[in-house]
């Protein structure tokens, strides 16, 4: 278990927490030309927008709260693909390094932030959950707190990719009958430490290799996440992936609707998109959020992604 | 067909970083021991030569972009061994390996585990797997 600290994050909606909860309860659309952008995002490179977008989310968390200077920490950077558009371009030129350390280093450089451990986690979509899982370990293992970075911009090389593979909305995101989701993007920070303060959250993994594009038809992997977390007492709200695909309803429906049959769910990837490897980061600040203002004590969060990749997480006010 | 791809879901369709995986842990699966309580995927260069061959092909090939993600080449990996459990799919380049080693043999010690760590990247013209577990203090490449 960890605890966290503050948080921060930077989405469609805006910057600020704040922001992101206004359009999770007005359910209002922020969506700009077919996608869930950044305000203001024109002209920059993906390494320093999302560089930007990192700052800012970072200085709302540690304007509520930072750890004390003196104390051992660390930074995970949870992406999918960090920022491979301008890592390859559109002239397909290879590199020998991945396209996450430059941005984990960047946004290092400019933070002034000197861990004592850093490292970038790339689950897929469920990256944000795997890396809270790896910072609960890094405080075990001694470290006093780790800083959790998530980060997606959608790029013409996630949106070329995923059009390929026909998983895009024809549809504006609240229409009904829609069939697959519209990306977003967003930005990330997280605090988390072990010395209890006002949130705890718990996560867990697991992955079975199941079909690439898609989980276990059966949903036991996700079943597994589900079941390795303390669920008594339930939770009183579920945060569930749902991106709006056939294959995510078909498998993550029924699981929820089996461990949790009278809890009410709420999704996110309608209003803000689906922000990829930041998704799950955006649903645990909104946890937090809806946790402070009472409207729910403990909250469960589902996350698939590519793979076989499995998470999930639980959030309760201390 | 290999042996190995006749056990994998639509194996034609893996990436290079993928197959070679694969096929290094067919070749050493007797010597490998138990199987693992987590799994860490360390990905030199990450997916950079597959998603450079997705950005200059002409017409996008969806299995193709699939493997544009790092953890993914893990997939039929975890399907060969029949396994499932925790995986974590790091990067830190040019220190991906060094890192996975260092945070499976302190996952091992704290969490009272068997890791493997499982890496293929590309040499030169040439594609590479390494498998390494960490048990207690120790690590033993296989």
């Amino acid at each position: 278990m960890a605890f966290i600290l503050s948080y921060g994050c930077s989405s469609a909606a805006g910057r600020g927490a704040s922001r992101l909860m206004v359009v999770l309860n007005l359910k209002t659309d922020v969506s700009r030309d077919e996608g869930f952008y950044f305000p203001n995002r024109a002209g920059d490179s993906v390494l320093e927008l999302l560089t930007g977008e990192l700052g800012a989310a970072f200085h709302e968390a540690c304007t509520s709260a930072r750890p004390a200077l003196d104390e051992r920490f660390g930074v995970i950077l949870a992406s999918t693909k960090g920022m491979s558009q301008d890592f390859i371009g559109n002239r397909g030129a290879e590199r020998a390094h991945d396209p996450l350390t430059p941005l984990l280093d960047a946004a290092l450089d400019h933070l002034e932030l000197a861990p004592a451990r850093a490292l970038c986690v790339s689950n897929a979509c469920s990256s944000s959950l795997a890396a809270i899982r790896l910072a609960e370990i890094w405080l075990k293992q001694g470290l006093d707190s780790v800083l959790v970075l998530a980060a997606d911009a959608v790029t013409p090389f996630v949106l070329r990719g995923f059009s390929s593979l026909k998983l895009l909305a024809a549809n504006r995101p609240k229409e009904l009958g829609r069939d697959g989701f519209w990306l977003g993007e967003a930005a990330a920070a997280i605090w988390l430490t072990k010395t209890p303060s006002a949130f705890a959250v718990q996560a867990s993994l697991d992955n079975d290799g199941s079909l690439v594009t898609r989980p276990a038809t059966s949903g036991a992997s996700l079943k597994r996440a589900l079941l390795q977390l303390p669920l008594t007492p339930a939770p009183d709200l579920v945060f569930a992936h749902a991106t709006g695909t056939v294959v995510n309803e078909e498998t993550e429906e029924p699981v929820l609707g089996e461990i949790f049959p009278d809890i009410p769910r709420r999704a996110s990837k309608s209003l803000l998109g689906h922000t990829l490897g930041a998704s799950a980061a955006l649903d645990l600040i909104a946890a937090c959020e809806l946790i402070r203002a009472r409207q729910a004590r403990r909250v469960l969060i589902s996350s698939l992604g590519f793979g076989g990749a499995h998470a999930a997480a639980l959030v309760e006010g201390v | 067909m290999s042996e190995w791809q006749n056990r994998v879901e639509r194996s034609h369709q893996l990436d290079e970083a993928a197959q070679i995986l694969c096929a290094t842990w067919w070749e050493k699966r007797y010597s490998m021991g138990p199987l693992p309580d987590w799994l860490i995927l360390a990905s030199p260069s990450a997916s950079n030569w597959t998603d450079a061959h997705f950005v200059r092909s002409e017409m996008p090939s969806p299995s193709k972009f699939v493997h544009t993600l790092p953890n993914v080449r893990g997939a039929a990996l975890l399907q060969l061994m029949n396994w499932h459990g925790p995986v974590l799919c790091i990067q830190n380049d040019p220190h991906t390996v060094h890192t996975a080693l260092l945070e499976a043999t302190m996952l091992a010690v704290s969490e009272k585990a068997r890791v493997w760590v499982a890496s293929s990247w590309l040499e030169g013209a040439s594609w590479r797997a390494e498998f390494y577990v960490a048990e207690g203090m120790e690590i033993t490449k296989k």
